[in-house]
């Protein structure tokens, strides 16, 4: 097996709270995880679960608590991994008196490019992002979409292995978000390692392989996005040739019906309510097109576990009361 | 690595500072121009019978140039260095093949350098005043030049690398407290038959007079023709190179400390 790219182990952060309390808030406890390389894996969590900190923590903005994180097999702050990746921060905050292009250039010099390999790969960006008219411009008449479009050229620039993103499409419009998919989409084809962090979960959904959901700072779940988006019961039946929907239908699932097609979709929750459905339909002569297990949307998977975790909070409280 | 391009950064960042742009101002047109004007007067001058007297005054007001220099503006640099490396705008180049200590280097080399070739002019002004009155260069004097060096560095070290970790204001406003209080206390309480609580006192102001330098000690760093030295022996000059070493070694100790402290991120909860 590969050597993973990044490798964290019982990595801890807490924060100091402000003031003169000692009280330091948690934001990240006992992180274990690999990454592989050519692994593109989503990075989900609700607000202030510990993403960011995360992030902060591989490229050595910040120092963990307790605990070891490796990026290529070096720690964090060391500098001679650097080149090898490249960062697109949450709050990205440039040096305001530096043009974009200069800005760029400064990244790709100190990260070994060569004048002309800068060059060139700044003709490629300008046209995959975009940025042809922002370049010149000085940082400080950036608006907040063209400052993110510098952000992923800046991380872009150097042709990094390692590519990690923390809400990447923040403030970009339809075409530049477009423009960073079929960007990533290349990348994906190269073997690059991705790491992204978003809250626009259909995004990921097409693009990432892996999932890692963060809470209140711990992994709650990881896994192949296949497997966890798989059915876990439900299943979707598509039929036609009818002139009324059987009625006791209704019972077993939510019926879309498309007046176009003339042709209906059957969406049940459990085996035996598509056996069910399935026996009517039969029995009723109406054709059906086809029966597939229901797969759900990332976004449903995210919100299911919160609220299973919520859920497990509420059980573990009442417990503790009735003690 | 390239570094050519890390100086361009702080250079680009200097010239965005309105700091910097004081500094330039009053050096230029309050300290270098207008010697440099009077160079044809002081050589008219240098042929008369009180040319002594003239010479004596114009390295004076040098001197006190110097000393506004040291007391005023290289702090103001120090603020801009110190600045430099912790502002949240230094993240985006961390993310690059850069590390905290390349920073940290190449910013006090970048304005380090810029210092010294400030203090560099100072040294000119003084070799033409010299040169138009005849003044002999003892080496004992350039001993005292070489150590004037400290005179501004100290202060522009103090204040920068404790605007690493503080708001800029809270550092001048300790920079000027501590400046201008601390040596007075120290006499204040040091008379006979003094309280141990006094004694206390006095100790302690004297042991925080070592680690910013004061007023008096201070002029004497910087002016190598001041008359506070006049009446000073070698051992005065070596009693102050050595000042000048201790400060150092302190500095670079709160250096260390601070790169220890390792997140260059000030305030940060």
């Amino acid at each position: 097996m590969a050597e993973p790219i990044i490798s964290a182990r019982n990595l801890t952060k807490y924060y100091k709270s402000p003031g003169l309390s000692k009280k330091a808030i948690p934001a990240l406890e006992q992180i274990n995880l690999d990454i592989f390389p050519g692994e593109i894996i989503a990075l989900l969590g609700p607000n202030g679960a510990g993403k960011t900190t995360f992030l902060r923590i591989l490229f050595g903005l910040i120092y963990p608590t307790s605990g070891e994180v490796l990026v290529f097999s070096s720690r964090p702050q060391e500098k001679s991994w650097k080149n090898r990746a490249g960062y697109v921060p949450e709050h990205y905050d440039p040096p305001k008196f530096l043009t974009g292009y200069e800005l760029l250039e400064i990244g790709a010099r100190v990260n070994g490019l060569s004048k002309n390999d800068f060059l060139s790969r700044l003709e490629w960006l300008e046209e995959s992002l975009n940025l042809k008219e922002i370049l010149n411009l000085n940082i400080s008449q950036y608006s907040r979409g063209m400052l993110q479009q510098l952000a992923l050229a800046g991380c872009f620039i150097h042709n990094p292995e390692l590519i990690v993103l923390d809400e990447p499409t923040a403030n970009l419009d339809a075409l530049s978000r477009k423009k960073l998919q079929e960007l990533l989409w290349e990348m994906a084809q190269e073997n690059k390692t991705i790491l992204i962090s978003s809250h626009i979960l259909s995004e990921l959904e097409e693009l990432c392989n892996r999932v890692i959901l963060i809470d209140k700072g711990k992994i709650i779940q990881q896994g192949y996005i296949k497997d966890l988006l798989t059915s876990d019961g439900g299943y979707t039946i598509c039929f036609k040739g009818f002139t009324t929907i059987p009625e006791s239908l209704n019972a077993l699932g939510n019926i879309n019906y498309d007046p176009k097609l003339e042709i209906a979709y059957l969406e049940t929750r459990t085996e035996y309510e598509k056996d069910r459905a399935v026996k009517i339909l039969t029995e009723n002569e109406v054709s059906i097109e086809f029966i597939e297990p229901k797969q759900k949307t990332l976004e449903e998977y995210f919100l299911e576990i919160l609220e299973q975790k919520e859920l497990e909070k509420y059980f573990l409280k009442i417990t503790e009361e009735g003690k | 690595m390239n570094k050519k391009y890390i100086y361009k950064y702080f250079f680009r960042n200097t010239l965005h500072s309105f700091l910097f742009w004081l500094v330039i101002f009053i050096i230029v047109f309050e300290f270098a121009l207008p010697f440099l004007l009077k160079i044809p007067t002081m050589i008219e001058l240098s042929q008369s019978g009180r040319s002594k007297l003239i010479e004596r005054m114009i390295l004076e007001q040098l001197n006190l140039n110097l000393y506004i220099f040291g007391f005023f503006l290289a702090p103001a640099l120090g603020i801009i260095a110190g600045r430099a490396l912790v502002n949240q705008e230094i993240e985006v180049l961390l993310t690059h093949r850069l590390s905290r200590k390349d920073l940290f280097t190449s910013g006090f080399i970048f304005y380090g350098l810029f210092l010294f070739s400030i203090w560099l002019i100072f040294i000119i002004l003084y070799l033409i005043v010299t040169y138009i009155f005849d003044h002999k260069i003892p080496l004992e004097l350039v001993f005292k030049l070489v150590i004037s060096l400290f005179g501004i560095f100290l202060p522009f070290l103090w204040v920068s690398f404790f605007s690493l970790n503080a708001k800029p204001v809270a550092v001048i406003l300790l920079y000027l407290v501590v400046y201008l209080s601390m040596p007075s206390l120290a006499g204040y309480f040091e008379h006979p038959g003094n309280t141990g609580l006094e004694k206390f006192l006095a100790n302690t102001s004297k042991v925080i007079s070592i680690i910013v330098p004061q007023t008096q000690s201070f002029q004497l760093i910087v002016s190598p023709f001041s008359p506070v030295d006049k009446t000073g022996t070698h051992y005065t000059i070596f009693k102050w190179f050595l000042y000048g070493i201790l400060w150092s070694l302190f500095l670079l100790l709160s250096g260390f400390l601070i790169y220890q402290r390792k997140d260059l991120i000030p305030h940060q909860t």
